[in-house]
């Protein structure tokens, strides 16, 4: 990627490397920026970043980009995939895998080929352009709606459904990309055969080394290191690392052999989130996690801001048929898909259907990002001719906006209406209450430390205590009554403290681990059961709480729960 | 015979006020409450036998803690309450339960929706042929009780 400002560009005393860091010292204090006003109006920040760059690129060229595909795939998505999967945990994965690979695996295959068959009979490109098309716009990008989840207090198992199809199909759309362009090239006769021997190679060499170098680096080396700098430094040279190899593998054996190097980023930190977490100290948790946090959001930052600058509104104007044509396919196409292969999920796994809300949800949340931007730029001339590259191109830019424009600003309502968020602002009163008692609680603390200090006389000390236990009394009171009028709350409240138990239970066996009090056999076998006991919290709160299928019709006689 | 009105529950929110009005009338009938929460299968029968066991555990807690609020909260500390916790079909562990510990009263705490029966009138009838006391049903309001 070569991003600069263009006074750089056209002035002779500054390097070339000077222009670039500002540019991206510039694109920095834009995200910062953006951040704290998309925070202060809850408004998708990913989404706030590709509005600012449009409209930086519509006023005038302030910052010219000329996006690398390569700088997106191998500098970028290897962190965001990395983060991502850290915070996924296994046993929700697992409990969900039929419906995640259905539609990671059938949905893409499908996709491609369905798309790929309306571009070519409307759009009139040729059938292996078509289906590159199909291919890399499969690859959904939810980082704009998981962000939205967290704030709107999404059920937990949705937003595992999004994220973990997002993970595997991107992987899916990079094989299937690969083969249509491959095909397009004709260096080697395409055949259905040899498509899909090539998909399993290509995926299971990812997945091995994903899994061998995660293995490596969570159960040895995490394991026996303890010093958070060398402990993070190590997965973020994971994270590169794993994706480096799984697409060069064959420069290690002298042959063209690439693996799939987000199936192996993605199973690399599954490992790191699920069994190397778990190796490490609180302190190093809470560095990694600060890192992983800063460094996506830093890429996020780019990524976005360089989708919105990349973004012609002239060219989509031109091939406004084209960009229509792929926006509804899409979204008819994933509407079918989404709602199709939850019927086959559940015919597979009936005790664990996904409620149609869950399915609604899916079906808007299929947002599309950088994949899909990095796999168009890889598209020259030399494969298609350039009309085609260019219609490819915006069509793909046209549902990346559309779906970031429309559908990351509408799915908070589309999840009110649903009833998905409902619960979010009884919550947060509830949250007020209780922060308002910590808060008091502090500061009545710390008068009595100040009296007992004798840096405040002891009459004031005693006298702003009582005011603050006052306050705290109140506090107690308007908690009360709030769950009093929200008893759901209750139980809410009792969940969420069993949790914060466990966590500072967690802590205390770490602290004892860490003194070598216990055998790490023991610690391994209380750190599994904690980890159940937290996933069985996860998994009542989804199943006995929520209410997932529709509730008894009010006119039958009985009661429905709230 | 033991002295114990029957709660029971197949998961769901809102039971708060359900559960106030079952263990006010335990301690006005001067009768102990037994919390039957029932894992049925549609919604649990997936998961391994280990972390079943995980699971019931945990709602056990959650469930006990839940009934100690409760009792404070209307101040009848004295009521003698327990859970157990069952797996497996929603009717026939009512039914189960009721024979062999010899229970006297059975009430329906705001049922959620469960797989295979159409209306709360059809599980209820279905529940009430097998089990010989009497069936109650508090509904999520809380307002009162529909008897048998």
């Amino acid at each position: 990627m070569s991003v600069q400002l263009l006074a750089a560009q056209e002035g002779d005393q500054v390097s070339e490397f000077i222009a670039q860091e500002s540019a991206v010292v510039l694109m920095l204090a834009i995200a910062a920026l953006v951040a704290v006003v998309a925070k202060r109006l809850r408004f998708p920040f990913t989404v706030a970043l590709v509005v600012v760059g449009l409209l930086a690129s519509v006023l005038g060229e302030v910052v010219s980009v000329d996006v690398s595909p390569d700088v997106i795939l191998f500098l970028l998505v290897p962190p965001l995939l990395f983060e991502a999967t850290l915070q996924l945990p296994w046993p929700k994965l697992r409990a969900d895998l039929v419906p995640i690979m259905l539609f990671a695996l059938v949905g893409t295959a499908v996709g491609t080929l369905a798309l790929g068959a309306l571009v070519h009979v409307t759009v009139s490109v040729p059938w292996t352009a078509a289906f590159a098309f199909g291919a890399l716009i499969s690859a959904t990008d939810p980082v704009a709606v998981i962000a939205l989840f967290k704030t709107l207090g999404a059920p937990k198992r949705l937003a595992v459904l999004v994220e973990g199809e997002s993970l595997f199909n991107d992987a899916v759309a990079v094989v299937a990309f690969g083969l249509a362009v491959t095909a397009a090239a004709g260096d080697e006769p395409f055949t259905l055969t040899g498509a899909v021997t090539d998909f399993v190679v290509v995926s299971a060499g990812g997945l091995g080394i994903g899994l061998i170098l995660g293995y490596m680096v969570s159960a040895v080396f995490l394991a026996r290191v303890d010093d958070p700098l060398i402990e993070t430094s190590t997965t973020l040279a994971l994270a590169y690392g794993s994706f480096l190899l799984a697409e060069e593998f064959g420069i290690l054996i002298g042959r063209d052999l690439h693996f799939s190097g987000i199936l192996a980023v993605v199973t690399a930190g599954l490992m790191v989130g699920n069994v190397g977490m778990h190796n490490t100290s609180p302190s190093t948790r809470l560095t990694l996690e600060h890192f992983w946090e800063l460094l996506t959001f830093v890429v996020n930052s780019m990524v976005f801001l360089v989708i919105g600058l990349a973004i012609s509104l002239d060219d989509l104007a031109e091939h406004f048929t084209a960009f229509v044509i792929a926006i509804v396919g899409v979204l008819v196409l994933r509407a079918v898909l989404i709602h199709g292969l939850s019927a086959v999920a559940a015919w597979a796994q009936p005790n664990r259907t996904i409620p149609k809300p869950y399915r609604h949800v899916m079906v808007w949340a299929g947002l599309r990002g950088a994949i899909s931007l990095a796999l168009v730029l890889t598209l020259d001339n030399t494969v298609f001719d350039q009309d085609t590259v260019d219609t490819l191109q915006v069509m793909t830019y046209g549902v990346v906006l559309f779906t970031l424009l429309i559908q990351g600003t509408t799915i908070s309502r589309l999840m009110e209406r649903l009833g998905l968020a409902n619960k979010i602002d009884t919550e947060l009163t509830q949250q007020r209450h209780q922060a308002r008692i910590y808060m008091a609680r502090a500061g009545q603390t710390e008068m009595a430390r100040l009296g007992a200090d004798g840096v405040l006389f002891n009459d004031m000390a005693t006298s702003l205590s009582r005011t603050y236990q006052r306050d705290i009394a109140e506090h107690m009171s308007n908690l009360r009554s709030h769950i009093t009028g929200h008893p759901e709350l209750e139980v809410s409240m009792l969940l969420q403290a069993r949790r914060d138990a466990l966590v500072v239970e967690r802590a205390a066996l770490n602290e004892v681990v860490f003194s070598g009090l216990i055998d790490p056999l023991v610690a391994n076998e209380l750190t599994i059961e904690l980890d159940n006991r937290m996933a069985a919290l996860d998994l009542l709160e989804e199943r006995w709480e929520s209410d997932p299928l529709p509730t008894f019709d009010a006119g039958s006689g009985g009661g429905s729960n709230g | 015979m033991a002295d114990e009105l029957v709660y029971v529950s197949w998961g769901g929110t809102g039971r708060g006020a359900t559960l106030r009005t079952a263990m006010e009338r335990a301690s006005g009938s001067g009768l102990g409450l037994l919390y039957l929460a029932i894992l049925d299968d549609a919604s649990f029968a997936d998961l391994e036998a280990s972390f079943l066991a995980v699971v019931k555990d945990e709602l056990g807690w959650l469930l006990e803690a839940q009934l100690e609020v409760t009792k404070t909260q209307l101040g009848i500390e004295e009521l003698p309450v327990r859970v157990l916790i069952r797996g497996g079909d929603v009717v026939e562990q009512v039914a189960d339960v009721v024979t062999t510990m010899g229970e006297t009263e059975v009430i329906v705490g705001a049922p959620v929706p469960l797989a295979g029966h159409e209306s709360i009138e059809s599980l209820m009838d279905l529940i009430r042929s097998r089990v010989p006391v009497p069936v109650d049903l508090i509904s999520a309001d809380a307002e009162g009780l529909d008897s048998t």
